[in-house]
This record gives structure tokens, C-alpha cells and sequence, in this order.
């Protein structure tokens, strides 16, 4: 009984993952005409891997501010820089066209992991109704 | 698919089913399948189907797979075959209440 | 397999090339009267060399790669055309004979450049939109 939702586990992480990455390609957007920006994206992070990464500072006094690191320890991937872009004179090296391609594919993906979340809950569902839909 | 024996005609070999012994009684009609059977394989499909809906979405949620319609046919077709059990259970819960309230 | 992303993939590579062409117009034509550079000698008219690149996922189907490849722009190559000359003695840039050389762009050329770039872009935006739509169309199987 306590597994009920277990397949709905990963299907949440990737959803958490989407989000953000959403939020990393919008700041590129952003960016578009920032000097010397390079775009940055999300990879996804395995949870073993996620569990060696997220390392809590110890904190002598409770009035202290938990640190973090500037480069993100984004809770569902890790932020990396693309490579593959290309500079412009500015040492911009943000292309309008790439990040929106990959907003558009990351939204695709978003919406496809939703549609099979809410598949995986109305089939829970119409179980738990009794079979009676 | 096999014609679906009529359930009344199964009734009587529900008792021998239960103590594990087959009766003499031969089957109604030869070359179809019991109802019973035909239940148990409906129950193994809509099994395997759940499992493969599953791992599909797993498999697309964790960027293994880029396949869309595929995920989304294999979450219809376990949809549908555990809907299909469901119907199967409930008509065979009906027919027994039937039975059960008819007058001797 | 061959799906919906890289089909957006495809694309984007289409419009950020045409983007690139676009930016060679638009290099070109603000040019169309610069008589001297730092390398000497008037303005070149520049073009981009689009090349075709496999999509990384077709490695292991090497039989598919010659149907679907990305664009790149390889590289931005000067059209070595002679400019114009035109006499013009009292012109700074006048060489020893009065004549000035001006750049060897075509203002018509570069405009009928640039609506087929323009073209070139919007079609790369209606593939996008498509597939994007065929995508949530599959996305009704079974809902």
C-alpha cells in the first residue's frame, strides 16, 4: 500500500527539473544583450549523484545566514554553461534563436510529463473507486 | 477471441475449480476458453500493460526516451485493459448477485 | 528515433543561420559607401557559407544522415568582386590616378538577399510551430 505512488515519484522530480530549467533558459532570454554573458543551462543530476552534491554548511549561531554557493545548487540539476555558443563582439553568446528552441522543447517536455502524470493518477483513481470510473 | 462461455454453464464447475480436482465433466464446448481463464489472462495483460505504461513514462521523464505518441499509446492501452478488468469484475459480481437473490 | 526535438533542433539551426545572413545584409549594406578600412582598400561585401552537420543522435544511423543535417555556418567569406570605380580626384581616399574604389555591393542584390533570409526565417518558425502542434496533438492519445 505504501508504494501506491511510486511511479509517480519520478514523473514529479522531472516536472521539479522542467520548471527550473524553464527558469535558467528565461534568465538567458533575458540576457540577450548583457556583455560578456554566456548562456548557462540545466543538466539533470541523478539522485545518488544529487545526494553527494548538496553539502550543508554548518552554522555556529542560529542568527547566521546559510551559506550557498553563487553557481547554484539548483535542487533538481546542475547549472552548467553552454560551450557550444558562439561569441558575439560584446562577448554576448546568447542566441535568441537556440534558447528559444530549447524553452519551446523543455515546455514540450513539461507538458508530455504531465500528461502521463495525470494517466498514472486517473488510473490510481478509477481503482480506488472501485472500478466504477 | 474465443466466443465467451456462458457464465451459467461454469457455476456448476466453481466448486470443483476450488477443491483443485477437475470433475469428469468435460468443458462445454471444445477449442473455447473458461471464463476463468479468460479472466486470469485479462488480469496478466492489464499487469503487463501497467508495468510497460510505467517504465514508458519513467523512460520519458528521465530523458531516455523522446518518444511521445509511443509513452502516451502505452498509458491508453493499460488504461484501457484495466478498465477492461474492471468491467469484467463487475459484470461477473453482478451475475452472482443475480444468482445469489434468485428464488429456489 | 527521429522525433519531435530534433525536428526543433533542425529548425532553430535554420533560423539562427538565416540570422547570421541577416547580419551579413545588414553588415553590407550600412557599408555600401565605406571607402577605407583598418586592412586597407574599400569595403568587401561579406557572405556566410552555410555547411550541412549531422544531428549528434544520428551516429549510430549513419544511413539517415545524408537525409537530415543541421546548418552551420562555416564561414564568412568576402566577395573578392572589384568595387566601383569612380573619378573622383578630391576624394581623401582618391588613388594616383583621381579614381576612388568603392565597395562592390549591390544595394538590389542585398535586398533581394534579404527577403529571402526573411523568408528563409519565417518558414523555419512555421516548421517549428508544427511540429510543436503535432506533439500536443499526440499528447490527446488517450485523455
Amino acid at each position: 500500500m505504501l508504494d501506491l505512488f511510486n511511479a509517480v515519484q519520478p514523473l514529479h522530480a522531472a516536472l521539479d527539473y522542467h520548471l527550473e530549467r524553464h527558469n535558467v533558459l528565461a534568465s538567458n532570454i533575458a540576457h540577450v544583450d548583457t556583455p560578456g554573458y554566456r548562456p548557462r543551462d540545466l543538466a539533470r543530476v541523478s539522485p545518488s549523484f544529487q545526494s553527494v552534491m548538496i553539502v550543508a554548511l554548518e552554522r555556529t549561531s542560529n542568527a547566521h545566514l546559510p551559506g550557498s554557493s553563487t553557481f547554484g545548487e539548483a535542487a533538481s540539476g546542475r547549472i552548467f554553461t553552454d560551450a557550444a555558443a558562439g561569441v558575439g563582439n560584446d562577448g554576448n553568446a546568447v542566441s535568441l534563436d537556440r534558447e528559444a528552441a530549447k524553452l519551446a522543447a523543455n515546455n514540450l517536455r513539461y507538458d508530455v510529463t504531465s500528461a502521463v502524470m495525470a494517466g498514472e493518477l486517473r488510473q490510481l483513481s478509477y481503482a480506488a473507486n472501485d472500478a466504477k470510473g | 477471441m474465443q466466443p465467451i462461455v456462458p457464465i451459467s454453464d461454469q457455476v456448476t464447475h466453481i466448486g470443483e475449480l476450488r477443491d483443485g480436482a477437475p470433475s469428469g465433466a468435460p468443458r462445454v464446448h471444445d477449442g473455447t476458453v473458461g471464463f476463468v481463464d479468460m479472466l486470469k489472462d485479462a488480469v496478466g495483460n492489464a499487469n503487463q500493460a501497467a508495468q510497460a505504461a510505467q517504465a514508458a513514462g519513467e523512460a520519458f521523464a528521465t530523458g531516455a526516451r523522446d518518444d511521445i505518441h509511443g509513452t502516451m499509446l502505452a498509458l491508453s492501452k493499460a488504461d484501457i485493459e484495466l478498465r477492461l478488468v474492471g468491467a469484467i469484475r463487475n459484470k461477473v459480481v453482478d451475475a452472482f448477485y443475480e444468482l445469489w437473490r434468485m428464488q429456489v | 528515433m527521429l522525433g519531435v526535438f530534433s525536428a526543433l533542433e533542425v529548425a532553430a539551426s535554420g533560423l539562427s543561420a538565416e540570422r547570421v545572413r541577416m547580419n551579413t545584409i545588414a553588415s553590407n549594406l550600412a557599408n555600401v559607401r565605406t571607402t577605407r578600412t583598418p586592412e586597407g582598400g574599400p569595403y568587401r561585401r561579406i557572405d556566410p557559407v552555410f555547411e550541412a552537420v549531422g544531428l549528434d543522435q544520428l551516429q549510430g544511423f549513419p544511413q539517415l544522415q545524408r537525409g537530415v543535417s543541421l546548418v552551420r555556418v562555416s564561414r564568412v567569406v568576402e566577395d573578392q568582386r572589384p568595387g566601383t570605380m569612380v573619378y573622383e580626384p578630391g576624394h581623401p581616399d582618391a588613388n594616383a590616378d583621381g579614381y576612388v574604389e568603392y565597395p562592390n555591393v549591390n544595394a538590389v542584390e542585398e535586398m533581394v538577399n534579404m527577403i529571402t533570409a526573411s523568408r528563409a526565417y519565417e518558414a523555419g518558425i512555421t516548421s517549428i510551430d508544427t511540429v510543436k502542434q503535432m506533439a500536443h496533438s499526440a499528447l490527446e492519445i488517450g485523455r
